[in-house]
């Protein structure tokens, strides 16, 4: 499978937001959980709208949420 | 697995089992002797078959999976959607003309049903499969 050129901090972000679930992030995006851990896995390039929404329910930028990385 | 995935799995069965039957059946010495009524009935039997088992194992999931029936298709799954209809838009493309030119060449009205019948039932199985695909891998 071919690899994303950029990695995420979902993961951690949602950690460190009170543990919050893959579910209720998803909730909040209005995707499905299994889209959200497609997205954390590095296995599914989500839209610039889903990862602007991501970025704004954690409240960090865009950048520090996902990294570019080539 | 999510809802849709599961779906998806019941459809694919479904398809595979009825007309694998269906196909296997007409390729037997009684399938290829037998009339064009007996095809017809027997094809009427498996599309019962086929949609009775859609709809009890789709009512089985839903009652199971009440928390997820009502999640609206999201990018993902579109994404995975129109993939998948791509795929399958070429056998079918290819299917319906090989089917023409069969049936230039002579071959009778009820195999030539029979192999649009194939065509489609091949189509739709690999649109079908490549969604389960896609929805494993990612």
């Amino acid at each position: 499978m071919k690899k994303l050129p950029f990695n995420n901090e979902i993961k951690t972000l949602r950690f460190m937001s009170n543990e919050m679930t893959q579910g209720e992030l998803g909730e909040r995006v209005g995707v499905t959980r299994q889209t959200i851990a497609a997205i954390e896995q590095g296995k599914y390039s989500p839209s610039l709208e889903v990862a602007f929404r991501i970025a704004h329910i954690f409240g960090k930028p865009l950048e520090e949420v996902f990294i570019w990385e080539l | 697995m999510s809802f849709r995935e599961k779906m998806l799995w019941v459809a694919f069965i479904a398809m595979m089992g009825g007309f694998g039957f269906y196909f296997l059946t007409l390729l037997t010495p009684l399938g290829e002797n037998a009339s064009p009524d007996y095809y017809l009935g027997l094809l009427f039997l498996i599309f019962g078959l086929v949609i009775g088992s859609m709809l009890v194992a789709t009512l089985i999931l839903f009652i199971r999976n009440r928390s997820e029936v009502t999640f609206k298709e999201d990018e993902r799954d579109s994404d995975i959607h129109k993939a998948a209809t791509q795929i399958a838009y070429y056998p079918l493309l290819l299917g319906v003309w090989a089917s023409g030119a069969m049936f230039h060449n002579g071959v009778s009205t009820p195999t030539m049903l029979n192999i649009l019948l194939a065509v489609l039932v091949g189509a739709e199985s690999i649109r079908l499969g490549y969604q389960i695909f896609l929805y494993r891998k990612a």
